[in-house]
């Protein structure tokens, strides 16, 4: 059954003389690209900041890189959007081999798959008959492939779902809104301030819940949830190599299954869909018995994914009635919440539930952490999608990272002339990202008679957005005292939230606050439920040269 | 690996299905590429679709009047002496007699126009005529907010009888179409005539361009390209806009021009921010066939939704229901507002700004007769009064 | 954590090919390559992303606070001024010519260099014509030299409608919504009127004409 001692000595006795030829066993190369893409994606996403995107602009194509080759961001945006926006075009150089190699991506590239496995075998202590046995084709295993069904064809309805599981969305995010910030906590002079994320705990917790479960299942989350893993799985079908077991070297000692990492079964007929190409039960079959064979006989795998047809189409109508029940709650609609704020370089709400891939690069790019990820602001659709919450930040006047990181163009790609509606966009007008209003109640010069105006002061446009009408009022013991009272021109307000930000009635109920209305991304949507402007197109402050007479 | 070997067929065959998934990847990304990021984002069409002239085909002769009224000579009323003009509260029943007397009124005003061929002047045989009558509100038709069912019936017998193909009543009510039209009492006169009544629906809708850039505001200007209740304006070839005339508590008073509003689409609850401007630029969108205003009771206070009947008076000032058409929508809200509601057609800031605008059309060749501007009409010849 | 560094190895190491070792070097050197892609282009890449140039804060009137620097430097500079003088009533030449190369071409226009450095663009001329009166009322004029006339035809061809109203101004010319767009010798010249009225259109085409005047009196024409 097992190797023989003599075997095992030959095994030791080569080991640590031909040691060097050790690295260019195939499995050896493996660990090395893994370990090389880990590094550089958790370079990528420490990289992320403001200060890096300024002095090295090179930067903005390769931070996202990990997201841009993503097979299933760019097959689902063009679901969603008909089209293949920009860097996503990339995908092909991981779609394309994956339809002649297999699955390499999920054991080679893959920076969650790589996180699973070396969790795994940190923390996985069980003995060799509980791990071969661990490492059988489960039913489980069908279930990513009804996960994946059900996000598309939502998808086909305009609703991109397909952030809350996939891999790379799920880590960025999870970086982003969990572990960075956790870093900041421990050590801020390596990586920066506090940073704050909304629902960071569930974020969190997410994560660490996935990758734990590698305690009691290997590669939970890679063999049960991807929905990448189940797309790369449906391509496999066609690959022309695969691991193929010769069956009269064969013994069955099942010692194949000792590290395979996608469950596959190559003890018996292999699962293409499954196979993530590690390379491992090659080197632990003592017979010589497995090899990566081209065009090896179909009669000795499975092909396909092997799940029920039915349970297929019960997966299509759950991602069916998915867009209905949830877009009729009109929460991304006609009951849209004031607070629902997109980032500047946002398209209409509508197109940005088709793009937003919940990855929050803006989130971790933009400088004032006042991007935040959203709880059910724009329904559940936009759960984890970008909102503003000035109390955290505000947007800095001469920023557009979070556009210049977006993947997916859910943040389009402008310049900051376009945000401001300079030189060739002044006929345009600056980009609003909604309006700020005043709460008389709470405000310090207005109920409470005490001289304030910092809304004003911080204002960054020319001519302010906010002034100063001039008071005299009574105190309570006789004194008279001149105040200036802030009000906002609409017509002037960008949005920008940093008299929120800086108001000292501090409380998640601010004297100045700013609103979704107003916003200039959906002005001219003649859909009166799409449209969230306040005022006219182009309509300037009037006084009342046009007013009618008083009756 | 087995002992077979595999024949070259075998592997063509084996090999295809990748090669041709590769194949199609690479030509989907590429037809699909979009470089620039905004080839997805949905884009106003280029091509501008503007509002036909539903005037250019009338052959007016410009000596014609231009606005004519038709009054009862004499106040109608019952043996008692009681005036027969107010219908009992809640009834949407037609008053027997006042039937007949809004049917002489619209007919007499539509002749004075043209006393030789009446409504035929204005409607050939075979067209497809669109009455916008006003029906904002759920009211019953004796409150004076709508257009009178009777009023409305008597313009519709006259299209057919001109000849008419098809006559399409329309109203975009902010208030729930259904319950308006049912209240009002316009859906029952349009099933009793046989004509169709075109409710509002998403994809009946559609961006006119009004102007080829963005209004100016400071000019007077509300609109440059805007989404039209345009369905049935597009297979119309005749439009006639049926208005009541009442007061109202931002405009002053809608009436003729005001009733043009309900065919706007969007954010239109935008506007009253400059009622002025949209009001004077709905003058501009829409060159309708002829308009009537409906002066059978007249909203004095409390407009545009009113509520109570000491609102109303029949006739306005004039103190008995009339009937008015015209060719020249500013010129009848010019005539209507000093002599029925009692105010300065001066204090009524639209009404200059139409007329400006109007003018400039007029300039380019855009109306019939070049003589236009209300200030100058008399009576002797361009406004006429008939009795009944 | 059993055995680390003896769990795996089962396979003799005889049994590695050199196919496999060829892989395995190809597949390092892919990798190498691409961390070294990275790091090249973050290096070498300095197109700044959040600049915007000093002109675009620049408002709409004539500057009434400098005027007599403004004016020394007007009549010092006639003779560099490439804008000709439109020869209308109210109307001033630009008093302050912008240039750019094709390295900085995308500071004034953006995305849209990648086209016009498709073309071969050499440089930018770029001046704003002014109505004394209205401080409204501006004519942006771009002026690009092509470097051949067969670049700037080309180039012209390239951003012209195909339901254009020609105009007989320089090689070939259309006006469309006000502005005046003409090929003429190695130039291609961008006529923009911030009005779109009759009477600034009528600007538009009285400057086009006399710009294309000048350029015959300085360059060769094919």
């Amino acid at each position: 059954m097992g190797p023989t001692d003599p075997q095992k000595e030959t095994v030791q006795s080569t080991r640590f003389r031909d040691s060097w030829r050790n690295w260019t066993r195939i499995t050896t190369v493996r660990i090395v690209v893994q370990t090389v893409m880990f590094g550089l994606f958790l370079a990528f996403v420490f990289l992320t900041t403001f200060a890096n995107l300024d002095r090295f602009p090179g930067l903005r194509h390769w931070l996202g890189k990990f997201l841009e080759i993503d097979p299933l961001v760019s097959i689902a945006t063009a679901i969603t959007t008909h089209t293949v926006y920009k860097g996503l075009l990339w995908s092909l150089i991981i779609l394309i081999p994956t339809l002649f190699l297999g699955r390499f991506f999920c054991n080679w590239i893959c920076p969650y798959g790589s996180l699973h496995q070396f969790v795994g075998w940190l923390f996985w202590n069980r003995g060799e008959r509980e791990t071969i046995e661990a490492n059988r084709y489960r039913r489980s295993q069908h279930v990513k492939y009804y996960v994946l069904v059900a996000m598309l064809v939502a998808a086909v309805f305009g609703t991109l779902q397909i952030g809350l599981l996939d891999p790379l969305c799920l880590l960025y995010r999870s970086m982003t809104g969990a572990v960075v910030p956790a870093l900041n906590m421990a050590v801020p002079d390596l990586f920066g301030d506090y940073r704050f994320h909304q629902g960071a705990w569930l974020i969190g917790f997410i994560l660490f819940g996935l990758v734990a479960m590698n305690l009691v299942y290997p590669r939970f989350f890679c063999r049960v949830l991807c929905p990448l893993g189940a797309l790369l799985g449906i391509l496999s079908r066609f690959a022309w190599w695969r691991i193929e077991r010769d069956p009269v070297k064969c013994q069955g000692c099942d010692r194949c299954r000792l590290h395979c990492e996608a469950a596959c079964d190559p003890h018996t007929q292999l699962r293409k869909a499954e196979c993530f190409v590690c390379f491992n039960c090659i080197e632990d079959c003592p017979e010589g018995a497995l090899s990566f064979c081209l065009f090896p006989p179909k009669e000795h795998e499975v092909t396909g994914p092997d799940a029920s047809r039915r349970k297929f189409v019960f997966a299509g109508i759950t991602g069916l009635l998915f867009f209905p029940f949830v877009r009729g709650s009109g929460r991304s609609t006609r009951d849209f919440a004031s607070s629902g704020i997109r980032p500047p370089g946002a398209v209409e709400e509508l197109e940005f539930l088709k793009r937003c891939l919940k990855c929050d690069q803006c989130s971790r790019v933009c400088p004032t952490n006042v991007i935040q990820p959203a709880w059910f602001e724009s329904g559940l659709e936009g759960l984890w999608s970008p909102i503003l919450n000035f109390r955290m930040g505000h947007c800095q006047l001469h920023c557009t990272a979070c556009g210049h990181v977006c993947p997916s163009g859910a943040i389009q790609r402008i310049s900051v002339a376009e945000k401001l509606g300079l030189g060739e966009f002044a006929g345009a007008g600056p980009i609003k990202l909604g309006t700020a209003h005043i709460d008389p109640g709470r405000c310090l010069p207005h109920s409470k008679n005490i001289p304030c105006v910092v809304c004003e002061e911080v204002c960054p446009t020319s001519p302010k957005a906010i002034c100063g009408e001039r008071v005299v009022r009574t105190l309570r013991d006789g004194r008279q005292i001149e105040l200036k009272l802030p009000r906002v021109d609409i017509d002037l307000c960008i949005g920008c939230g940093i008299c929120e930000r800086e108001c000292p009635v501090v409380g998640d109920r601010r004297a100045v606050y700013v609103t979704a209305e107003g916003e200039t991304r959906s002005q001219h949507h003649p859909h009166p439920n799409r449209n969230r402007s306040v005022r006219p197109p182009n309509a300037t402050s009037l006084g009342d040269s046009t007013d009618g007479p008083n009756r | 690996m087995g002992d077979e070997r595999l024949t070259r067929r075998e592997y063509l065959a084996r090999g295809t299905g990748a090669v041709v998934a590769a194949g199609a990847a690479a030509v989907g990304g590429y037809l699909l590429y979009d470089p620039r990021g905004d080839r997805g984002l949905p884009k106003p069409s280029t091509t501008p679709v503007r509002l036909k002239n539903y005037f250019a085909d009338v052959d007016f002769p410009a000596s014609n009047p231009r606005i004519s009224i038709a009054t009862v000579s004499s106040p109608v009323r019952d043996a008692a002496g009681e005036s027969l003009v107010r219908e009992s509260p809640g009834s949407l029943v037609r008053e027997p007699l006042l039937a007949p007397t809004i049917e002489k009124l619209v007919r007499a005003a539509v002749d004075g126009l043209d006393p030789a061929r009446g409504m035929t002047r204005f409607i050939s045989p075979g067209d497809a005529v669109l009455i916008k009558p006003n029906v904002g509100f759920d009211r019953p038709p004796h409150l004076g907010a709508t257009t009178h069912p009777e009023v409305l019936r008597c313009v519709i017998r006259l299209c057919l009888e001109a000849g008419a193909r098809k006559v399409v009543i329309t109203d975009n009510p902010i208030e729930s179409p259904a319950a308006c039209f049912t209240k009002s009492g316009i859906q029952k006169v349009a099933d009793e005539e046989g004509v169709q009544v075109v409710l509002p629906a998403r994809n009946r809708f559609e961006v006119l361009t009004i102007r080829d850039r963005e209004p100016n505001w400071t000019d007077g200007e509300a609109l440059g390209r805007w989404p039209i209740f345009y369905e049935p304006l597009a297979e119309a070839t005749k439009l006639i806009g049926v208005a009541p005339i009442k007061d109202h508590n931002l405009a002053s008073a809608s009436m003729i021009l005001k009733n043009w509003y309900g065919l706007l689409g969007g954010r239109r609850n935008q506007f009253h921010q400059a009622i002025h401007n949209i009001i004077s630029d709905l003058a501009l969108v829409f060159s309708p066939t002829l308009v009537i205003a409906d002066a059978t009771r007249v909203m004095m206070t409390n407009g545009p939704t009113g509520g109570r009947l000491s609102d109303v008076k029949p006739g306005g000032l004039l103190g008995r229901p009339a009937i008015i058409a015209s060719v020249d929508p500013v010129a009848c809200d010019a005539w209507c507002y000093q002599n029925l509601l009692g105010r300065d057609p001066a204090q009524l800031p639209y009404l200059d700004l139409a007329q400006k605008k109007i003018q400039a059309q007029i300039t380019a060749g855009h109306h019939r007769f070049a003589e236009r501007d209300w200030r100058k009409y008399d009576h002797q010849d361009k406004i006429v009064t008939t009795s009944v | 954590m059993r055995t680390f560094f003896a769990r795996r190895y089962m396979r003799r190491i005889e049994l590695v090919g050199s196919t496999e070792k060829g892989l395995g070097i190809f597949v390092l050197l892919l990798v190498a390559a691409v961390v070294v892609a990275f790091v090249l282009q973050v290096a070498t890449d300095r197109h700044y992303l959040f600049g915007v140039d000093e002109q675009a804060y620049e408002p709409g009137a004539p500057e009434a606070a400098d005027t007599e620097a403004e004016t020394a430097r007007r009549s010092a500079g006639q003779e560099e001024n490439p804008f000709p003088d439109p020869g209308l009533a109210d109307w001033r030449p630009p008093s302050r010519v912008d240039r750019f190369t094709a390295d900085n071409l995308y500071v004034k226009i953006d995305g849209r260099a990648e086209v016009y450095l498709q073309f071969h663009v050499v440089g930018l001329t770029f001046g704003v014509y002014r109505h004394e009166g209205d401080g409204e009322r501006t004519v942006d004029v771009y002026w690009y030299d092509m470097g051949t006339p067969a670049n700037a035809l080309g180039m012209y061809r390239a951003e012209e409608p195909p339901d254009a109203t020609p105009v007989a101004i320089g090689h070939a010319a259309y006006q469309v919504g006000g502005a005046v767009f003409f090929c003429k010798g190695a130039s291609y010249v961008q006529v923009f009127p911030r009005r779109t009225d009759r009477a600034d259109a009528q600007v538009s085409l009285t400057i086009a004409e006399r710009l294309a005047a000048q350029i015959e009196k300085t360059t060769d024409d094919p």
